[in-house]
């Protein structure tokens, strides 16, 4: 600051200092004024655009918070549309919460802490027993009354099983997922066989002769425990593996023999490119949660995978990388009889919503209680299995399983006493994050089996 | 004679390199894009082919309605422009404001609370999430997008604040002193002396705004519950689908969400880039 | 009188500290400063500093975002000092951020040096340099993981032709960071432009004065232009540390199941601090990471404007 002189630049500031605070007062306040009236603007129009409710106050208004989008959505919005039509006492507004790098269950933990949350939300499964063991969810068994008091008997299993945690009700599928082994046909007659395996060690030999690798170049894959999110957890149910608990209700998989035997055989494919396969299925199309893969591109022979795929992913991608034909056997695994794992897309009610008991009756609508005939029809459009059996005897389900042979294996596993859901822990999800990191860390020779083993423990103890 | 032409051979030289070397970065940064417009008019098939197909044949041109007839497209774009208009206006009159108090005037404290301001970068969004979605719930701020409109008149952009502060530091004190000792107060030098000046920077900020609004997404998802108000960002992300990858229409989305920025930029870039040369008028003695 | 970041040359100081200022006049310019500046202080106190504090308080307890949080001093911490994945996730955000923060500035500054270059054309070589940095995220990241997939991606396709390894890309433990920090190089439009208008701000008397010496370019790069872009480099280099610190966004689209990358090589620090509040629904610990974090990047931060005094130059602290 360059002064000419101390006393008199002192008197120059000064009376400026007067007469211009009294000048840059008015311009602020006018500025000020401005501003005030555009943040009020804003927050008019804010209020005006919100009451967008409706204006009954007799009907009970539930807001439905879901992550699908594309034909998934669509088939959301015709069960919408066709609940509020049969329920005049109740509205439901469905609004699509875009995924983006999983940050949605960001914005429902937020809206639980602020205490205005979703009446019903569309929860990511392993998230469940977090949820529930931390207080965030409602306990639906106070509305398991009146007509509701025969819902869990209703349900399959797997499905009650998914959905309780210490004796309580928190979660209702939607849809619930079974797994089976699609294999390609034209890929198993050249590779030499004749038959789809049976037993394990025949699908390891199958598989062997499957598998083209030239030059460190992958031109064919046979089967691969592969990671996009199904490694280990996903065949446990076929190797007796999935819930491994000592007697003081820790996780041990480190001493469960079936875990031994599943990370072992898992281990037996460390001798395959794991980098190679994993750009391979990039490029196939499975970055950013997509589901094309590389058994549609008609590049794989065997692939554990669900309805969807046959009744979704193989259509939409013209199937023309599927020559010939396609078939889904049971996964021979371990244990005795066809299993799945059971798990799905629940449904769960936040805590502090405004109408649980409504937000329930919602839920077990679209499991398709007592709305057998309506989701019979609508079932098939999305490949889902119901939340029910008595769903599936539905004519129009019934036609869409004898129109698609392929089906076949997938509703029998979910009555099948080996098929078990996932143990509702405080930890579930460590666990099934852990489960993908050791299967992939074992595939890379990262970990020893017993090591992965360890450190699933490990996660799901902590 | 010789001097000249061979003087005028090298300059040609010169220009002829120059234009080498950009054309070689232009490449090295744009065939990607290529690649993605490209892409966006394939069939799904053919852009999951092995080995790549370049070249789609046919056009399918349909995917631009395909995709823009999912979502309602003209909505969210009217959204975006409404989030943008808004959070410029409070980005300019705050952050200029802000930025003129810690470049143009000299008091104690300054600077400490500068890099105080600065500092608040450095705290992770995720972590602070929760606590700060309470304030505006209890200021029933949510659901709308005044979370995210309101903090901008409140100096929130503390990027805009800092380039701004750092671009006022260029102007000679000299000018401001001359203006005070005329008898200027603060206010008077801010906006008839440094504001004017400082037009590319506002140039800037204003892009740089109106970019950031393009393309945020995570605000908009946390704090916005109705659809109908939902930015354009949503919408593309809305497209991407949970359970389809369909790369055409993801490359389709991103060249509809990229080219009226391109369009935008190609027009503006005189106003903010190239504006005043000539940097105050320098102090001599 | 106050210090301030200026060069530090005794003649300097004693024009910057003028003898006989008041303490009235001295009061006033703190009130009119803080004037100007009380929009941000607002926004600060109502919207800043709760979160933080909250933040901070969280750290020390066992709070999972909902219910009331119990105190448990230190553990969260202890238990971070002994989290392998900690250090791992730490590390490899420092390791991109050691690589990207000279190597962006660098790359930047040469692209607005060439874009400021007298062409025919310029408009559209500077929009093309600028276009990748407005490709929403999660598609520059699909096209970047197209184009380096080891399978079928153009860029192996070239270095095989040309008879050099191909790496593995974003699926090897070892090339996966260089292959974020290309991708964080490819969309530097943002400091590119700062810098082109930094350029362009640049008084052209300055060069005419060196030029009358007979100033080669280079000579003019280095005693003119870049003394006169100081103040905008520090500006993108605090800004580039903000952004490489919090790394995000792409890590997730790119990794989609497979969080971490191969091994543990691309888990970065935010990543595991958003798996621990959001997925595991531990805010004490997670929010115990984001305080570790604040401190080392102030740290550094501070660093970098006491630095600042050595070698960047304000027109307005001169005379």
């Amino acid at each position: 600051m360059n002064h000419r002189g101390g006393e008199a630049a002192d008197a120059v500031e000064r009376s400026n200092g007067a007469r211009s605070h009294r000048r840059k007062w008015l311009k602020q306040r006018r500025l000020a004024k401005v501003t005030t009236a555009i943040a009020t603007a804003a927050v008019v129009s804010a209020v005006g655009m919100g009451s967008a409710a409706v204006a009954n106050a007799s009907v009970v208004n539930l807001t439905w918070w879901t992550m699908w989008s594309g034909s998934t959505l669509q088939l959301l919005n015709q069960m919408t549309t066709q609940f509020n039509k049969t329920h005049p006492g109740i509205h439901v507004t469905e609004t699509n919460i875009p995924s983006v790098a999983t940050t949605s269950t960001a914005k429902l933990l937020a809206s639980i802490a602020a205490g205005d949350p979703p009446d019903i939300f569309t929860e990511w499964w392993p998230e469940i027993g977090e949820f529930a063991a931390d207080g965030d969810l409602d306990s639906l068994n106070p509305y398991l009354t009146g007509p509701y008091s025969g819902f869990e008997k209703w349900e399959y299993p797997v499905a009650v099983q998914g959905g309780t945690y210490k004796k309580q009700l928190y979660a209702v599928p939607m849809g619930l997922n079974s797994w089976a082994l699609y294999y390609n046909k034209s890929i198993l007659t050249k590779a030499g066989v004749t038959t789809a395996p049976k037993t394990l060690a025949q699908l390891d030999s199958d598989s062997a002769k499957e598998w083209v690798v030239t030059n460190g170049k992958i031109q064919q894959i046979g089967l691969y425990p592969d990671t996009a999110g199904n490694g280990f957890l996903f065949y446990a149910s076929f190797f007796n593996a999935l819930n491994c608990f000592n007697s003081a209700g820790k996780y041990a998989y480190e001493s469960c023999p079936g875990a031994k035997t599943l990370m072992n055989w898992i281990a037996s494919f460390d001798k395959y490119p794991y980098a190679q396969l994993q750009a391979m299925q990039t490029a196939a199309g499975t970055v950013a949660g997509g589901q094309t893969d590389l058994f549609t591109a008609g590049k794989q022979g065997f692939f554990l995978s669900g309805p969807w795929e046959g009744a979704q992913n193989i259509p939409q991608s013209g199937g023309k990388g599927l020559q010939g034909a396609f078939g889904v056997i049971p996964f021979p695994g371990t244990v005795g009889a066809p299993s799945t794992i059971g798990q799905g897309n629940f449904n769960i009610v936040p805590k502090g919503s405004a109408h649980p008991q409504q937000a329930f009756e919602f839920m077990s609508w679209l499991a398709g209680y007592q709305n057998e005939a309506f989701m019979g029809t609508i079932d098939p459009k999305g490949g889902w299995v119901p939340g029910g059996p008595s769903v599936t005897k539905q004519p129009a389900y019934q036609a869409w399983l004898k129109a698609n042979p392929w089906l076949d294996p997938f509703l029998p596993q979910m009555t099948s006493p080996y098929s078990q859901a996932p143990a509702l822990t405080p930890t579930q999800a460590e666990v099934f994050n852990a489960m993908n990191t050791a299967t992939a860390n074992v595939l890379q020779k990262i970990q020893t089996p017993a090591q992965a083993l360890q450190y699933i423990d490990q996660q799901g103890n902590s | 004679m010789r001097a000249n032409s061979s003087r005028a051979a090298r300059k040609t030289m010169r220009g002829l390199s120059k234009q080498a070397v950009l054309i070689v970065v232009s490449v090295l940064l744009g065939f990607p894009l290529l690649w993605m417009v490209l892409t966006s008019l394939k069939t799904n098939p053919q852009s999951l082919a092995v080995p790549v197909v370049w070249w789609p044949h046919p056009f399918k041109w349909s995917n631009y309605p395909e995709f823009l007839s999912a979502v309602p497209f003209y909505r969210y774009f009217l959204n975006t422009l409404l989030y943008a208009a808004v959070t410029i206006v409070g980005v300019c009159v705050s952050s200029s404001l802000v930025a003129y108090g810690f470049s143009r005037i000299r008091w104690r404290g300054r600077d400490v609370l500068f890099q105080v301001m600065v500092s608040t970068l450095l705290i992770p969004f995720f972590a602070t999430l929760i606590p700060l979605f309470v304030i505006y719930k209890d200021l029933h701020w949510v659901g709308w997008y005044l979370p995210l409109m309101i903090p901008t008149f409140l100096g929130s952009s503390v990027f805009s604040t800092f380039l701004l502060r750092q671009f006022f530091m260029t102007i000679p004190e000299a000018l401001s002193d001359a203006a005070r000792v005329d008898g200027a107060n603060e206010f008077y030098i801010y906006s008839r002396i440094i504001l004017p000046m400082a037009k590319p920077a506002i140039a800037t900020v204003i892009l740089f705004q109106f970019i950031y609004c393009w393309n945020d997404y995570i605000g908009p998802l946390i704090y916005i519950n109705n659809q109908v108000w939902y930015p354009l960002s949503l919408g593309l992300y809305q497209v991407l689908g949970t359970y389809t990858t369909n790369w055409p229409w993801v490359m389709a989305a991103a060249t509809a969400a990229t080219a009226p920025i391109v369009v935008l930029f190609f027009f503006t870039q005189r106003t903010f880039i190239e504006g005043i040369a000539v940097q105050g008028t320098g102090v001599k003695g | 009188m106050q210090a301030t970041t200026s060069l530090a040359s005794p003649a300097t100081v004693a024009r910057t500290s003028p003898r006989g200022l008041s303490r009235q006049i001295r009061r006033r310019h703190t009130r009119v400063g803080l004037l100007f500046v009380s929009p941000w202080i607002i926004g600060f106190l109502a919207f800043f500093v709760y979160p933080f504090f909250a933040t901070l308080y969280y750290s020390f307890t066992n709070f999972n975002g909902v219910q009331t949080a119990h105190v448990i001093g230190f553990t969260n911490y202890v238990n971070l000092f002994h989290d392998p994945l900690f250090k791992t996730s730490l590390f490899n955000t420092f390791y991109y951020t050691a690589c990207e923060l000279p190597l962006s500035t660098v790359v930047a500054l040469g692209l607005a040096l060439l874009l400021n270059m007298e062409v025919k054309g310029r408009a559209i070589y500077r929009t093309v340099f600028y276009i990748p940095s407005i490709v929403p995220t999660v598609a520059s990241c699909l096209i970047f993981v197209w184009i380096f997939n080891p399978a079928s991606g153009i860029v192996n396709d070239l270095l095989t032709g040309a008879h050099l390894p191909g790496p593995n890309w974003f699926f090897s433990i070892a090339w996966s960071k260089p292959s974020f920090i290309l991708l964080g190089l490819w969309g530097l439009g943002q400091p590119m432009v700062i810098y082109l208008a930094g350029l362009q701000s640049v008084p052209r008397e300055m060069y005419e004065v060196v030029n009358l010496d007979g100033a080669k370019p280079w000579q003019r790069l280095r005693y003119v232009t870049l003394p006169m872009l100081t103040p905008v480099i520090l500006f993108n280099v605090i800004l580039q540390l903000v952004l490489c610190i919090a790394y995000f966004t792409q890590a997730q689209v790119i990794e989609n199941a497979d969080v971490g990358g191969p091994g543990t090589s691309t888990w970065f620090y935010v990543q595991y601090l958003y798996q621990e509040a959001f997925e595991y629904l531990k805010f004490g610990y997670s929010s115990a990471m984001a305080f570790c974090l604040f401190v080392i990047s102030a740290l550094i931060m501070v660093a970098l404007f006491k630095s600042s005094s050595r070698w960047v130059y304000y027109a307005s602290e001169q005379q």
